[in-house]
């Protein structure tokens, strides 16, 4: 958040109070887990969570530059599959893999920005803009793979889900790449003020002299970008390429930032708190899974979380 | 006899402002009593509280000579009390029957569904005894507004009783032809012994259907005359009679070279056809009623809406302004008068807010330099004595007159050459108020040009070199300081509106 730069108290102390809320809740967790599994806290069990955790917080991160803008992107997992198949058909083409990433990359750009424009240019509201893409980038990856996965791909794009630097696995290390960047662009650039800025008052912000609707686009397309970089990990994690990849993922990656106190009226929300959320989610399903639970608990455990977070930052405000 | 409706000693009192003061009024029988008085005279706030909108702090209501107890609009209604609003309350979804029984229960069938048969029979006799040949199954959205405000008077004849009816500026957003039937509608609820309270700014209505008229200000009753006996001329200096007081702060005249010039701003019909010119180093005073297009004007000429017509010349050069963030490029700063609505950011700390037209200055490849940001905020925390706890208080816990200092902050320390305030001191106490004008001055003095539109006419006249006069969305003239008269700029407000309503 914004706040995060100031040293004023009331404001602090609401900040400290939002994040503990959640942190609270992931320390919570993770006791729970560890007195249920001895396993859990093992540095191999540990590093699996953040594995589980990177695809999630990836989308999560572009999610919540959105959601601050003001906005909602239901398209990502559409996004994340069609550059996947991009992706794939080109290395199968013998392109180089660098070339091949590239270019998805590219190509999540340009769909993320044509959700900013028509949410921008065309004044569609951000909902209905992005559920309609989602059936477009969909239907698209759909009708040229005829539904089929893209499988055979080069060897080494399986280092992305499953090599690792050093002893941290690479899927670690985008997610913490990408956080520290965009923690950066939200905390210390323009453009991260301006997000904030649009997402608390658009229109006193475009009378400011701002040119609202094209940073609203660039945020768009920053999070057609990590859409796609989401996407590399996943594709990396299967080495195969599908068009159903990441159905519901852009659900989880709401979750994850309103989790992490993220306004769904916008221009709040913040990059430590949508890591938490991530986090939270993984460990929730890690943990069912070490325990022998019946997976299908996650989700009702992941609905009562959210609920509860969200019910804490309602509580907040209204002592306002 | 006993009049009608009879209010004793009325007084309401608002956070930081008295509404209305010990305000007598007398309505006769089958008459049409008209309330006249400048914006913030107290008309709203005295028919509110007949209409049980408001509660009075003290005083008293009689109906028919038995005083009453007008606790909420429901026992108002029950007592025959109705007021239609400038904005009327009627669902565009719903057919105009169903309109006209709105927050009534609706006739049933013997078995709880509703009898739409009956519900129509019954809408169109009370149509028909308004003359009006419309059909009550049609949506109300497709009626023209002069057809939709005939709706709600008919809301308000089908009612067992209507003993009063309030009309607040029935005749501001329809056409003369409308005009002349709404009057005809008037003249008919006359004969049936209904009495209308009409508030209107056209003096020239008044002799059309008015038997009497009461004059306010300042939230108190200045008389009541009958309308025959008095003039226009007569009600505007009873309408803004009171001295204009000399508490503004003094400033050498120094107008210098022309900085801005306007020519045929047009955006519909506010603003039409606006051209003049600012010159540099003064205070050009926009006056008019609300709804005179002054607010359009401001937006057309910076770009917040896109004007159809006009051209924009700075230092004699013609500059393109199609978007707000032109015109800051251009050196001209907008205070919009909805501080909350279009103004702060108000959730986001003080120096997010008293930054956010400049920041790009404060930032070096995309990085903001926050130390650097800090100190501008401090540098305008001290010099405009802004009361904040911190830099990064969260701005919606400043009070009214400080959150305006951090707006105007913003557009400081941008620099700006041109600076738009629109209501700056709307809603905010008197101290502050004169810290706004000190501040007014000082930009004048430093050789920027401001334009000020305020709808407190003591105000701009006390700081205006010009002014402006607007009606209509027309300019109707532009005064020199010894033309500041109260009964000169209230002519030419209200010269558009004596034309168009006798066309």
């Amino acid at each position: 958040m914004m706040q995060e730069q100031g040293s004023q108290k009331q404001s602090h102390l609401r900040v400290l109070f939002q994040k503990y809320a959640s942190v609270l809740i992931l320390v919570v967790l993770m006791g729970i887990m560890g007195v249920a599994s001895p396993y859990f806290f093992t540095l191999n069990n540990l590093l699996t969570v953040g594995v589980q955790t990177s695809v999630n917080a990836v989308l999560a991160l572009g999610m919540l530059m959105v959601i601050i803008v003001g906005g909602i992107d239901l398209s990502i997992g559409a996004n994340l599959a069609l550059s996947g198949i991009l992706a794939a058909y080109l290395m199968r083409a013998g392109v180089p893999l660098w070339a091949a990433l590239l270019l998805s990359i590219s190509s999540g750009a340009v769909l993320g920005y044509i959700n900013g424009f028509l949410v921008t240019t065309m004044k569609l509201p951000p909902f209905i803009a992005t559920l309609g893409t989602t059936g477009v980038y969909r239907g698209v990856a759909l009708v040229v793979t005829n539904g089929l996965p893209v499988s055979e791909l080069p060897d080494h794009i399986s280092w992305f889900g499953q090599g690792s630097i050093l002893w941290i696995p690479v899927p670690i290390v985008v997610m913490a790449v990408v956080a520290v960047v965009i923690h950066y662009v939200l905390a210390h650039t323009v453009l991260g003020r301006y997000t904030y800025a649009i997402g608390s008052n658009v229109e006193a912000t475009r009378l400011s002299g701002i040119k609202t609707a094209r940073y609203t686009r660039t945020i768009y397309t920053i999070e057609g970008v990590l859409a796609c970089i989401a996407g590399v990990i996943l594709l990396g994690r299967l080495s195969v390429a599908q068009p159903t990849a990441a159905n519901g993922y852009e659900l989880n990656a709401i979750a994850a930032a309103v989790i992490g106190g993220a306004s769904m009226m916008g221009g709040s929300g913040s990059v430590v708190g949508t890591i938490v959320g991530a986090l939270i989610m993984a460990v929730l399903s890690n943990g069912f899974t070490l325990v022998g639970f019946n997976t299908f608990f996650q989700q009702l455990a992941i609905g009562v979380v959210l609920i509860f977070a969200v019910y804490f930052d309602v509580l907040q405000r209204r002592r306002r | 006899m006993a009049p009608r409706l009879e209010a004793r000693r009325v007084s309401k009192h608002f956070p930081g402002v008295q509404a209305l003061k010990d305000a007598d009024l007398e309505v006769r029988e089958g008459e049409v009593h008209v309330l006249v008085g400048e914006n913030g005279a107290g008309k709203s706030t005295l028919v509110k509280i007949i209409a049980g909108i408001y509660t009075p702090d003290s005083g008293e209501i009689f109906l028919n000579g038995t005083q009453i107890l007008v606790r909420d609009t429901r026992t108002a209604n029950n007592a025959g009390i109705y007021i239609i609003h400038q904005e009327l309350n009627l669902v565009p979804e719903l057919s105009i029957a169903e309109n006209i029984y709105l927050g009534r229960p609706l006739p049933r069938r013997w078995n709880g569904l509703i009898a739409w048969k009956s519900l129509h029979a019954d809408a169109r006799r009370t149509l028909e005894e308004l003359h009006l040949s419309i059909d009550p199954r049609a949506p109300l959205k497709t009626l023209s507004i002069a057809q939709q405000q005939m709706v709600e008077i008919a809301k308000v004849t089908s009612e067992r009783n209507p003993q009063v009816i309030i009309m607040d500026e029935p005749t501001a957003a329809i056409t003369a032809q409308e005009t002349d039937e709404l009057f005809r509608q008037i003249a008919r609820l006359k004969s049936r012994g209904v009495s209308i309270i009409y508030i209107s700014h056209r003096l020239e209505e008044i002799a059309r259907i008015a038997e009497r008229l009461t004059v306010m200000r300042d939230g108190s009753i200045v008389a009541t005359v009958n309308v025959r006996d008095v003039s226009r001329d007569e009600i505007i200096q009873m309408m803004v009679g009171r001295a204009v007081s000399s508490h503004f702060p003094t400033r050498p005249v120094s107008r210098g070279r022309e900085m801005l010039r306007v020519e045929n701003i047009t955006r519909g019909k506010k603003p039409n056809g606006v051209s003049f010119s600012l010159y540099t180093g003064e205070v050009l005073g926009f006056a008019g009623l609300i709804g005179s297009g002054r607010t359009e004007l401001m937006r057309a000429i910076f770009g917040a809406d896109r004007k159809t017509a006009g051209k924009i010349y700075k230092d004699s050069k013609e500059i393109e302004i199609d978007t707000p963030a032109d015109a800051v490029r251009h050196g001209i700063a907008f205070l919009t008068e909805d501080r909350k609505g279009t103004g702060l950011l108000l959730d986001q700390p003080v120096y997010v807010n008293m930054t956010l037209a400049n920041v790009e200055r404060y930032a070096r490849f995309g990085t903001i330099l926050h130390r650097r940001e800090i100190h501008v905020t401090k540098h305008f925390v001290d010099s405009l004595q802004i009361k904040t706890p911190g830099y990064d208080a969260i701005t919606r816990n400043l009070s009214g007159g400080n959150q305006q200092k951090v707006i105007l902050a913003r557009w400081l320390c941008r620099e700006a050459d041109i600076v738009i305030l629109d209501e700056p001191t709307r809603g905010i106490d008197v101290g502050a108020k004169m810290e706004i004008y000190e501040l007014i001055n000082t930009l004048a003095a430093a050789n920027k040009a401001v334009m000020l539109i305020s709808s407190d006419l003591p105000e701009v006249i006390g700081m205006s070199d010009r002014m402006a006069v607007m009606s209509e969305g027309k300019l109707t003239g532009i005064l020199g300081r010894d033309e500041f008269t109260q009964e000169r700029i209230m002519q030419l407000a209200m010269k558009e509106m004596t034309e168009s309503g006798q066309t």
